[in-house]
């Protein structure tokens, strides 16, 4: 009987062990993951985007060009994302690189975009989700947003499109509707942000949403231009 | 007429190098188990970010 006891005992202790370490390994060594990620997916951003700054293109210009953008694979980098208030980066302090997908797998590597929903700068709704915590956080603290901040993404061909922060909303992981055609009903082109709620639990989801602007506003921040972004591999 | 001593009455051990087997094979099918069902299952359950997926997954 004792040794019974034992046997229980130390498979307790050894249990608890485990999960100690797996939360450990999740709080802080899964970031480690992503930045070596991120910084791979830095380079062949690199590599891609064309050296050029075109904000302040004509919008009907930019739409023709969307049409004729190639497939992206799923893994490789889709889009540069950042968040702006007044100039200053918010949310995270690095510009985020977008993965094409949105597999738990492939957002190991970073944001993720939702497969059917749109590319930056397109008529309906471009998806990306991102964690909350672990593997980086890059969402951590994508509630701060308020109006007037702005979020900007620049596609693979160079093209910074802005998005005017509307409204964030908590809603079930079921509600599919948010990453829709037209989630605001308004009609404007859209971006949405999902990410976990609360923060460390997925029970629910914190949407994020934005309307493109129509002039896009040429980002301020620094080291957000299109050289400086692929730069940032040899920083 | 012989007198039975302690040892004779416990139950035998198995050999000290079998049970480090059985210990190493229980650690080995633990930790399969563990990264490969277990670890996948919480991180799904936990840090799942997108929506709709729960749908994906909800049986038919």
């Amino acid at each position: 009987m004792t040794r019974v006891v034992r046997g229980v005992g130390w498979l307790l202790i050894v249990s608890g062990v485990v999960v100690l370490l797996y939360v450990v390994y999740l709080l802080w060594f899964t970031g480690l993951e992503t930045e070596r990620a991120q910084r791979e997916l830095a380079e062949t951003w690199a590599l891609t985007v064309p050296d050029v700054p075109v904000a302040g293109e004509q919008p009907d210009e930019r739409a023709e060009e969307v049409e004729e953008e190639e497939e992206v694979a799923l893994g490789d980098a889709f889009a540069a994302l950042w968040f702006e208030r007044d100039g200053e980066r918010i949310v995270d302090d690095d510009v985020l690189f977008v993965v094409s997908g949105a597999t738990l797998q492939l957002l190991r590597s970073g944001p993720g975009h939702y497969p059917l929903s749109d590319r930056p700068g397109g008529a309906g709704n471009l998806a990306i989700a991102g964690h909350r915590t672990t593997y980086g956080s890059p969402f951590w603290s994508v509630d701060v947003l308020t109006e007037g901040d702005t979020i900007h993404v620049v596609d693979r061909q160079g093209r910074e499109w802005v998005y005017a922060y509307r409204e964030q909303r908590i809603v079930a992981p079921t509600d599919v509707w948010v990453v829709g055609e037209d989630p605001l009903g308004s009609g404007a082109p859209t971006i949405t942000l999902t990410t976990c709620h609360p923060r460390g639990s997925a029970a629910q989801r914190l949407i994020v949403w934005g309307e493109l602007l129509d002039d896009p506003i040429e980002s301020t921040a620094t080291g957000t231009t299109p050289q400086e972004i692929a730069g940032k591999v040899e920083g | 007429m012989s007198r039975s001593t302690p040892d004779d009455d416990a139950p035998r051990r198995p050999p000290r190098w079998l049970r480090a087997l059985v210990l190493l094979v229980v650690i080995a099918v633990s930790v399969v188990v563990l990264f490969t069902w277990v670890f996948p299952w919480v991180e799904e359950l936990t840090q799942d970010p997108t929506i709709g997926s729960q749908l994906l997954r909800r049986p038919r």
